[in-house]
């Protein structure tokens, strides 16, 4: 339906959804659509992104193609293989090919286990072989010492947790890399340290990237196509450069143009204080209470990990 | 310059003065000596890595500090008597409400999840004087002033119905209740959408703009701060490294730290939000 | 270590304070210590009291403190009150190990089943306890003792499974808030199978509940155990326990009450230290598991 897929004939699908739907039963009845028919390749080798504002689907995406949630509708293959109704103790193949490094750093770690034991687990359990070989590996990749693996989670700042996390996704050496929001709550001081851990990571490893965020700008930096979603469906995508250059979709501008720019910023400050601040303060267009227009779809801010 | 409004003295003294503050928990000291002005309806930013003190600033200002922290220096207000930090508190409610108002990160917190909307911004306007009439009518306008739609709906929803950026406008019509005179913003858009947060930043802008109240304005993006601030510090290890115009410090940074926050927050030619914890 | 800043742990207000830094307080420390010393008074009287506990002094039977070289004086057939008291702790120590062993044993896995298996099986459950939880343990004990005669086993194993639904209720709780978490996520995505998602991610993270959760219902199977010797289901005659000695005080309670306020209070002491000491844990646990 929409987008600009056919402008690069696509060589090799990682990932392909068809007409991907997902719902969900409220407790109290009725259904909230979380996607709705979405069309998707993601080409081998790619640095995928999605971006999309809470109650996008953006999530609920992730973890259909990583095989945690079932989509209701469509179809879902990965490496080839049609995952859609697959239940989750046939999913080794997918367990091989597909890791995921999650947003949290502080939840994505078992508070009980080991450094050693959390960055095995995806080897024990696929029964490889020398895992503590492999787990020393992985950790100096992601510039981690080989010596932490005696130590627990909370011993670690939140960029080390992410790093251990990352070290964890590409132990079992998969094809793809799922990055769910992997930055968003880390320091602004560390968060393009570890952006560019990963970005390094796929390039070397030539994996298919696949980052999920709700921040235009880390998409832009690490990958070189993006899907944008809103309220479930699927409303633009090509290349990085394209979309951000020349946006399609009303919805892809509004959201290119809410990013403050420091640039801009800077203009109006200028302005403020050439002018003596006055009549100058409505000067983002309010687009007549588009707030609760877009984000009261009931899931919004849920999707954050409330304490 | 001077001013018009009400509560105001014609004497053009800084709002707010604090200095020599220091916070401690236990021996470590985590805000060491700083001291600062914000004068009337002025915009002061915070900048600063987590952890290097910006949000506590905030709090010892508002005597908000948790439990175990103790503050010392002095934080003077225009038109009140004495040190802030050794005032009792029950006069300090009566400033928190009349003249500071506070916006914090998670909108979700800062409302009674028991409590409908309504009501909590009544409440506000009955601690400070108002009859319970007078106060409905004035949640009405209040709800409708922070763009929220149909405000009778809102006015009986409870915090949990409301979406993100409505709670945070909610919050923001309960510290603007009284027009107060500092209004304190602790990453104000931090946990909410981009789309959601230019709105939000906008009707800051423009309700500080109308009541004429100053702003000590925190957040760790650097482009935010500028959109709505005058001046900026810049925090690093619980100290004030920087300070200036917003223009002079984000294009000709002198601290070392002030440069790399520059550098860290460019991640492709232009600027982002991310929520830290 | 690195020049990551957020390795500084400055910010307290994020850094949830107390939950780690304070001390223990202070009545997790009384609460501890009446706990040991209930348990060191149990153990001590295996090889030692200050009277045998079947030595009836006849001649010094209902003394007062002291007398007699009777610590707390005797009852009404001439026993030591003191020694009695420590072979009771005993009972009181093995009733409560294996009838909240046989509940945290069995009520442990099952609350993490009902947490992980579909919502249908799992009301299903949760049904079943709370059916199991109308019925007090005291009349499942009368019950049990009604069929398979009295004792202190069987007052045990009554005790025991009407505890279990505590326990269920609590890990089941716990395991909803583990099995949300981002390493359950991982490790789902590592392809760790659910049995081993069980043992390796839930069970660790419940275990802080599961203690707490123990100590609580240590105190009230020290009480229905009291409860059913009193009445005569529990301990039989020959089995030291503090609710039998409450029952054979009951004829000189006007005239001599302390042989009954001795018994009583222990009772009551071990009650408030098991409950003081789990109250302590589940502060000292709680904000690190669930936050809630």
């Amino acid at each position: 339906m929409t987008g600009a897929s056919a402008a690069a004939p696509v060589t090799d699908a990682v990932v392909q959804l068809t007409g991907v739907g997902r719902k969900f039963h409220r407790p109290g009845g009725g259904t909230v659509t979380a996607l709705d028919g979405v069309d998707l390749t993601i080409p081998r080798g790619s640095a995928f992104g999605v971006v999309g504002e809470s109650g996008s689907g953006k999530t609920t995406l992730m973890r259909i193609i990583a095989g945690l949630e079932k989509a209701t509708s469509g179809r879902v293959l990965v490496d080839g293989t049609d995952i859609t109704a697959l239940p989750e103790k046939r999913l080794t193949f997918l367990r091989k090919t597909l890791q995921v490094v999650f947003q949290d750093p502080m939840g994505s770690l078992n508070p009980r286990m080991t450094i050693g034991r959390i960055v095995a687990e995806p080897l024990v359990v696929q029964g490889h072989r020398d895992v503590s070989g492999r787990v020393a590996e992985v950790l100096e990749q992601v510039g981690l010492d080989a010596t932490i693996v005696g130590r627990y989670p909370h011993q670690f700042s939140g960029g080390q947790r992410q790093r251990i996390s990352i070290a964890r996704a590409i132990a079992p050496d998969p094809a793809v890399l799922i990055a769910d929001e992997a930055v968003s709550a880390l320091d602004v001081t560390v968060r393009a340290q570890v952006l560019d851990l990963i970005a390094e990571i796929a390039a070397r490893r030539s994996l298919t990237l696949i980052f999920v965020s709700h921040d235009l700008s880390v998409i832009r930096r690490v990958c070189d196509r993006v899907a944008v979603l809103q309220g479930g469906r699927l409303v633009e995508t090509g290349a990085v450069q394209r979309v951000y250059d020349h946006p399609e979709q009303a919805y892809t501008r509004r959201l290119l143009a809410a990013v403050p720019r420091l640039a801009e910023s800077l203009e109006m400050a200028r302005a403020r204080a050439a002018g003596n601040r006055g009549g100058r303060s409505t000067t983002t267009a309010d687009a007549g209470g588009n707030d609760s227009g877009t984000d009261d779809s009931s899931t919004d801010t849920n999707t954050e990990d409330a304490r | 310059m001077t001013t018009t409004a009400p509560q105001q003295k014609s004497v053009p003294g800084p709002l707010l003065e604090v200095s020599g503050l220091t916070v401690r928990a236990g021996s470590s000291v985590l805000i060491d000596d700083i001291s600062l002005q914000i004068a009337q309806r002025e915009r002061v930013g915070i900048i600063g890595a987590s952890g290097s003190g910006k949000s506590l600033t905030c709090m010892a200002i508002a005597q908000l500090l948790p439990e175990g922290l103790t503050a010392s220096g002095s934080v003077r207000m225009d038109g009140e008597d004495g040190n802030l930090l050794t005032t009792p508190e029950r006069r300090l409610a009566r400033i928190r409400g009349q003249r500071t108002g506070m916006v914090f990160q998670e909108p979700m917190t800062a409302l009674n999840p028991t409590m409908r909307v309504g009501r909590q911004v009544a409440e506000v306007l009955r601690l400070h004087g108002m009859s319970a009439g007078r106060a409905r009518a004035e949640v009405q306008d209040l709800l409708t002033v922070v763009g929220l739609p149909d405000p009778q709906r809102i006015a009986k929803s409870y915090p949990h119905q409301l979406s993100g950026g409505q709670r945070q406008r909610v919050v923001i019509a309960i510290a603007m209740a009284n027009s107060p005179d500092l209004l304190i913003c602790d990453e104000p858009t931090t946990a909410l959408d981009v789309t959601v947060q230019a709105t939000v930043l906008d009707l800051i802008d423009r309700r500080a703009a109308a009541a004429d109240s100053a702003l000590l304005f925190i957040s760790h993006d650097l482009a935010v701060v500028a959109r709505i601030c005058d001046r900026v510090l810049v925090m690093y290890g619980g100290r004030i490294v920087e300070q200036g115009p917003v223009t002079e410090v984000l294009t000709k940074p002198q601290h070392e730290h002030t440069r790399r926050l520059l550098a860290d927050a460019d991640l492709g030619g232009e600027q982002s939000e991310s929520s830290t914890r | 270590m690195s020049l990551d800043p957020t390795a500084r742990p400055v910010d307290p207000v994020t850094a949830a304070p107390g939950a780690n830094r304070r001390g223990p307080n202070a009545l997790l420390v009384i609460g501890a210590v009446i706990v040991v010393a209930v348990a060191v008074a149990g153990v001590v009287s295996f090889f030692w009291t200050p009277f045998d506990t079947g030595f009836t002094d006849t001649a010094n039977a209902k003394v007062g403190m002291g007398v007699g070289g009777h610590l707390l004086g005797t009852d009404r057939l001439g026993r030591d009150i003191a020694s009695l008291l420590m072979a009771g702790a005993k009972t009181t120590l093995y009733v409560g190990i294996v009838a909240v062993g046989i509940a945290a044993v069995i009520g442990t896995p099952l609350g993490i089943l009902a947490a992980m298996v579909p919502r249908r099986y799992s009301e299903f459950l949760m049904r079943c306890t709370d059916l199991l939880l109308a019925f007090p343990a005291l009349l499942l004990a009368l019950m049990f003792a009604a069929i398979w005669g009295g004792g202190i086993t069987t007052a045990m194993i009554a005790i025991g499974i009407a505890t279990i639904p505590s326990f269920i209720r609590v890990v089941r709780s716990g395991a909803l808030v583990v099995l949300e978490s981002e390493y359950v996520q991982a490790a789902r995505v590592a392809g760790r199978s659910r049995l081993g998602i069980a043992w390796n991610h839930v069970l660790p993270n419940v275990l802080g509940l599961v203690i707490v959760q123990s100590s609580v219902s240590y105190a009230i199977a020290i009480l229905a155990e009291a409860g059913l010797s009193y009445l005569g289901f529990g301990a039989g005659l020959t089995t030291p326990s503090w609710g039998l000695m409450l029952q054979e005080s009951q004829s000189t309670l006007s005239s001599y009450p302390m042989i009954t306020v001795w018994p009583a209070l222990a009772i009551a002491i071990a009650v408030v230290g098991f409950n003081l000491l789990g109250d302590g844990l589940r502060d000292r646990f709680d904000p690190r598991l669930a936050g809630r």
